[in-house]
């Protein structure tokens, strides 16, 4: 029951990434024009947001000049144009609000929660396809999960990393334009900024991945051993086995504890060192593009304010990229799963021309037959038998330890 | 919710560490804003130059203001400076060090000198305001002195041609604005500098600082001072400074981080090893109130939600608060007459939380549910597979399957478009509270209320304070799901087991045999009506095998399950060798059992370690002389890696006979006294059964065998059978005896056996005996 962590998904890796993300995009294709329209929705909502500060921005200029005004015995504010302003204001981050929220009700309602509907569908009527043969060898535990817990995931990461792909990939275009706008040159510094973060995020997350793989995998070991001891705790007791399955567990779950913690600390790292290489490109710009080109009168004042204020809000969508990045590679794993179940063999539900079922009185002929579980160990040799309807027949087998066909 | 809370709290000193980091983080982040300003106000806006009393400055410049200085005034800045000829370009006065360590002095020289220094360079900048007062001025002043002219001055050798009052209006025009200035009485000055006072009284602080900052700015580029260098420095000084500042925050930051995840990561291990430790100590009685599989769920899943909320209430929560509180007190310092706004923008969001909790929680809970039943039918249509196909009913469960999907999707649905409603709802307060605070504040300045800064400050800070409370709401609502984690952990953990070692414990004796005697036993589930075992008494002999058998629900497998204490009676007695089995330690008790369940239960491993199992220590003769016994070697011998074959979680990968082999083994493997086979046979076809049971005779030949059996062929030879019929003892003794006096045993017989099988294994067992007596 991983359903409702609220938090961290921990990493597992899709062994082919590629192929089952074009297989899920593929699926989700029938929900183009929606996605079409998040995105769209998206867009304008993010946009908005970044033009906002700027033309409150222009309030507070309105504000100081009113002020200057008054001062040397002018009008005075002029409310009106402020007033003006502050409702252009308002109404833009109304619109913004309702895009957003546009966005996320089409998201989540009409895509991802419809796709994970189907996949479910599909899963439970391919289960009646399946041929008997496959399930011998899957534990029922396993198919559950893909029901369960590996849809999911996929519902789920798809509801957040879509919508954050776009609004981070849409803000970060933004800004980068707004930049490019104030000044290229300067533009070019902020940039560099881009290189060092995306290594300290990939270092970051190269680093923890490890971590990531093993709470995993010792979550997981630490769940089978309870089952296993739970299910079994009679015959633990009948032979005095509670110290050593309590050694046993306390050893796993100190592993656990080692990576648990771990990848705890790796995930809460990002943002601080984000936040702070933001910091520092904020002051690099404020160096070297207030004091140096200021000087040499390249740029004015007032555009440094804003450019600086952008530089800012260029790390944050970089970080929240690779949050997604992180994210898709559980979703990933998780429709390889799910893909690979409804990719599998069937059975043969029809034949050319079937025969009628009417009139069935019960005959039951065996002709020659020959059968084993697997290829190579043939069960039954050579078997035939007539059974009349309305006859008891009895089987009677010569001492086979497997007699349950 | 308290004893979520409790669990936190048992690592109240790595908390208290935390709250001191987040002290200071919280400092860095709350400075850093001031630093960001400065190096655009000061560094950018200023180049750099923060004075607003000018450290040197030329004695030209400063003649210059003095002229706008009262007499009184004079000397007080005067003896502020000293004279430096040297240093500059220029001849200068620079700031005495002690004047310019002293907070009051400078406060003093500051309001001397500001107005002088802005009428200096309102004059200097030669704009056209000052152009008009030079023209005025200079009027007056050719007035006055042509007024002040006296007559004749016959005495006076004049240059021909010109009259004194046009050579003094030459002379006029030359002259600069400072010039005229200086000529003028001290009193006429002062006038004007009162005047423009009273105009500049309007005039907001933070215009008249930046003036004077300006002026110093030129009277050191006057002085030949490199203005880009200062800035430079300036800008690398707070430039630096802020990174500190900022690494500082990240630092803090971080070693939260570590603590907090440590402390989660603690939190959960040892939970999960506590409860760990006391399921396994639980009696079957416990394994039934609860149910195996919520144990399971509270052991694994709940654990991990308490985890995961410790961490975020160390990461978030401790800090929201202190993030609040900073930002109000940066609020107080600045404004507080708009504060209100800060109560409203936190009643908004809080009705705004309220109503989603309201709403939404209910579906929070419903949803696991849901999802729990679609585990449930898709389980049953998994292990049912067989079942539904021979009956053809795959249309009818795939409809039972979407309508737990239909249901499930649809809360689903609801939950996430009203999460998905809340951010935007949220990100609008703020921004409309911004708005609102730009449209008081612009009152507030234009009323003289405030300044620009202080609006813009504010707006920080209460996005602070926002942002602060939404955390809290944000957890708030994870809130619950883990209290109820958290209590459902902590009632696992208060349980207290039925079955207990006693208080004072007795042993059994050194040469005990084995005697098992139920003395009038009778049982009965807890909190149960009706006995399921009444007044049952027997003994069963070491070196015999005692066999108890019954129709189904007669109660078999309870009375066995008394033997190893997996359940007490709840009146009369059940011994060991003369000693109560409750007054000896479990463990001691069932060192001496060899319990083969009904059902094989292998654990993961191989199957050395299965069969070794009761026997550690034991060797690997001892394991293939069990195995042997059990029949199993058959199996195994054709396994690639034998006795090293690997068995997965719950032998899910050996057949139920194999897995009853395995059992046998075990239990053979560990020599105990008494051997209990809860129906074990059954999965054995009958000629393993016999096999096995002759092999096992000759091992077992100084124990005591209890056997529950079904089939009645199974306990043929058995020196004693005792019947049961629900619950009570219908009959006692042998095979023969049974068959004569016993209806109920005769009815199980002939059921089974025709009557030519009876008389035939009859005489086979007479015959054995014989063969027995003579061999």
């Amino acid at each position: 029951m991983a359903r409702m962590h609220g938090g961290r998904r921990p990493n597992e890796k899709a062994k082919d990434f590629k192929g089952t993300m074009k297989k899920l995009i593929r699926y989700m294709a029938i929900y183009k024009v929606q996605v079409f329209f998040v995105a769209v929705f998206a867009i304008c909502g993010t946009i908005f947001n970044i033009v906002g500060p700027k033309i409150l921005g222009k309030a507070t200029t309105e504000i100081f000049n009113g002020l200057v005004s008054k001062v040397s015995g002018g009008d005075g504010m002029n409310f009106g144009k402020i007033g003006q302003i502050l409702l252009t204001v308002l109404c833009l981050y109304v619109i913004s609000a309702i895009c957003s929220f546009v966005q996320g009700y089409l998201m989540t309602g009409g895509v991802s929660q419809k796709t994970t509907y189907r996949l479910r569908r599909e899963i439970s009527e391919k289960i009646n396809r399946m041929p008997m043969s496959y399930f011998d060898t899957k534990p029922v535990g396993e198919v559950l999960s893909r029901v369960t817990n590996d849809v999911d995931t996929l519902g789920q990461s798809l509801n957040q990393s879509a919508t954050q792909m776009i609004t981070s990939v849409t803000t970060l275009i933004g800004v980068f334009i707004m930049m490019l706008s104030i000044s290229p040159l300067m533009t070019v510094i902020a940039v560099l900024i881009l290189p060092l973060s995306a290594g300290l995020i990939g270092f970051v997350m190269k680093h923890s991945q490890k971590y990531f793989v093993g709470q995993q995998t010792y979550l997981g070991n630490v769940n089978g051993q309870v089952e296993e001891i739970y299910g079994g705790h009679n015959i633990i007791k009948a032979f005095n086995k509670e110290e050593e399955v309590i050694e046993v567990f306390n050893e796993t779950n100190d592993k656990l504890y080692d990576s648990a913690w771990k990848s705890q600390f790796f995930s809460g790292l990002m943002m601080p060192v984000m936040q702070f290489v933001g910091n520092l490109g904020y002051v690099a710009v404020a160096i070297l593009g207030g004091g140096y080109l200021t000087i040499k009168d390249v740029i004015e004042v007032g555009d440094i304010q804003s450019f600086i204020q952008y530089v800012r809000n260029f790390t944050q969508p970089l970080q929240q990229i690779a949050q997604v990045a992180n994210m898709l590679q559980s979703t990933a794993a998780a429709s390889e799963r799910v893909f690979e179940f409804l990719e599998g063999p069937e059975e043969d539900q029809t034949v050319e021309n079937p025969v009628s079922v009417e009139n069935l009185q019960g005959n039951v002929e065996f002709e020659h037959v020959r059968f084993g579980y697997n290829e190579d160990k043939i069960i039954i040799n050579d078997f035939s038998a007539d059974v009349k309807e309305g006859r008891r027949s009895q089987l009677l087998v010569r001492q086979e330890p497997e007699r349950q066909q | 919710m308290k004893n979520l809370f409790k669990y936190a709290a048992s690592y109240w000193k790595a908390m208290i560490a935390i709250v001191l980091i987040l002290v200071v983080q919280a400092y860095c982040d709350l400075s850093l804003p001031a630093y960001t300003s400065d190096i655009v106000n000061v560094g950018i806006q200023q180049g750099g130059i923060e004075d607003e009393v000018p450290r040197q400055i030329a004695i030209e410049e400063m003649e210059k203001l003095l002229l706008f200085v009262s007499e009184d005034d004079q000397q007080t800045v005067m003896d502020a400076y000293t004279e430096d000829n040297t240093s500059y370009k220029k001849e200068a006065y620079v700031l005495k060090d002690s004047v310019a360590e002293e907070e009051n002095t400078m406060e003093n020289l500051k309001d001397i000198l500001q107005i002088p220094m802005m009428m200096t360079s309102g004059i200097e900048s030669g704009s056209d305001t000052t152009k008009q007062m030079e023209d005025k001025l200079k009027e007056q002043m050719s007035q006055g002195m042509a007024q002040s002219m006296p007559q004749g001055g016959a005495d006076r050798t004049m240059p021909e041609g010109e009259s004194q009052a046009e050579s003094q209006a030459v002379s006029l025009d030359d002259m600069s604005m400072f010039d005229l200035l200086k000529m003028l009485p001290a009193e006429q000055r002062a006038t004007m500098v009162e005047k423009i006072e009273e105009q500049m009284s309007e005039m907001p602080d933070t215009i008249l600082d930046q003036a004077s900052v300006s002026f110093c700015r030129s009277a050191y580029k006057d002085l030949g001072m490199d203005m880009d260098q200062t800035q430079i420095h300036y800008l690398l000084k707070t430039g630096g400074q802020m990174a500190a500042l900022a690494l500082l925050g990240m630092v803090a930051s971080i070693m939260v981080a570590f603590l907090a995840s440590r402390v989660g990561a603690s939190a959960g291990r040892d939970l999960r090893s506590g409860v760990f430790h006391k399921v396994v100590g639980f009696s079957n009685n416990e394994f039934n109130h609860f149910s195996t599989a919520s144990l399971i769920t509270r052991s694994t899943n709940d654990i991990q939600q308490i985890q995961m909320l410790i961490v975020m209430l160390l990461r978030m929560v401790l800090y929201a608060p202190i993030l609040a509180i900073g930002g109000v007190l940066q609020v107080m310092k600045t404004n507080v007459s708009m504060s209100w706004i800060i109560g409203l923008a936190v009643i908004i969001i809080a009705f705004v939380v309220l109503l989603l909790f309201l709403v939404v929680m209910p579906k929070f809970k419903v949803l696991q549910n849901l999802v729990d039943k679609l585990n449930l039918v898709t389980r049953e249509i998994l292990t049912g597979l067989p079942v539904i196909r021979a009956f053809s009913t795959e249309k009818h469960e795939e409809e039972r399957f979407d309508d737990a999907n239909r249901t499930l999707t649809k809360t689903n649905l609801f939950v996430n478009r009203a999460m998905t409603f809340m951010m935007p709802v949220m990100m609008l307060v703020m921004n409309g509270v911004s708005v609102l605070i730009v449209w008081t504040g612009a009152h507030g300045i234009s009323d003289g209320q405030m300044q620009v800064g202080d609006m813009m400050a504010f707006i920080q800070y209460t996005m602070q304070i926002i942002m602060g409370f939404l955390m809290l709401c944000m957890i708030s609502i994870m809130l619950p799901r883990a209290a109820v984690a958290a209590d459902r952990v902590e009632e696992v953990l208060k349980s207290e087991t039925m079955i207990h070692d006693p208080k004072q414990e007795k042993h059994f004796p050194e040469d005990g045999k084995g005697v098992l005697t139920f003395d009038h036993v009778s049982f009965r589930y807890p909190g149960a009506d009706e006995d399921v075992l009444e007044d049952i008494t027997f003994t069963a002999k070491p070196g015999e095998t005692t066999a108890i058998i019954g129709s189904t629900g007669s109660g078999k497998s309870t009375l066995v399950n008394l033997i190893p204490r997996f359940y007490d009676v709840t009146s009369g007695d059940i011994t060991l060798d003369g000693v109560d089995i409750r007054e000896v330690k479990q463990q001691e008790l069932r060192e001496k059992l060899g319990y083969v369940p009904q059902k094989g239960v292998l654990f993961s491993g191989d199957i050395a370690s299965n069969i070794m199992f009761g026997n550690s220590h034991g060797s690997d003769d001892e394991m293939i002389e069990a195995a042997e016994i059990a029949q199993a070697t058959e199996f195994i011998d054709t396994k690639p890696e034998k006795y090293k074959s690997p068995i997965s979680q719950g032998g899910s990968n050996v057949s139920g006979g194999q897995k009853q082999r395995l059992s046998i083994a075990r239990a053979i493997a560990k020599h105990p006294q008494v051997f209990i086979f809860d129906d074990s046979f059954s999965a054995l076809d009958y000629k393993t059964d016999v096999t096995l049971r002759r092999a096992l005779a000759e091992k077992t030949s100084g124990s005591t065998v209890l056997i529950v059996a079904q089939r009645i062929s199974t306990i043929l030879h058995a020196e004693q059978i005792i019947v049961l019929d629900e619950g009570k003892v219908a009959g006692k003794g042998t095979h023969a005896e049974l068959l004569k006096n016993c209806p109920v045993y005769r009815e199980i017989a002939e059921s089974q056996l025709s009557r030519k099988e009876l008389e035939a294994a009859l005489n086979e067992q007479t015959d054995g005996k014989e063969d027995q007596i003579h061999g």
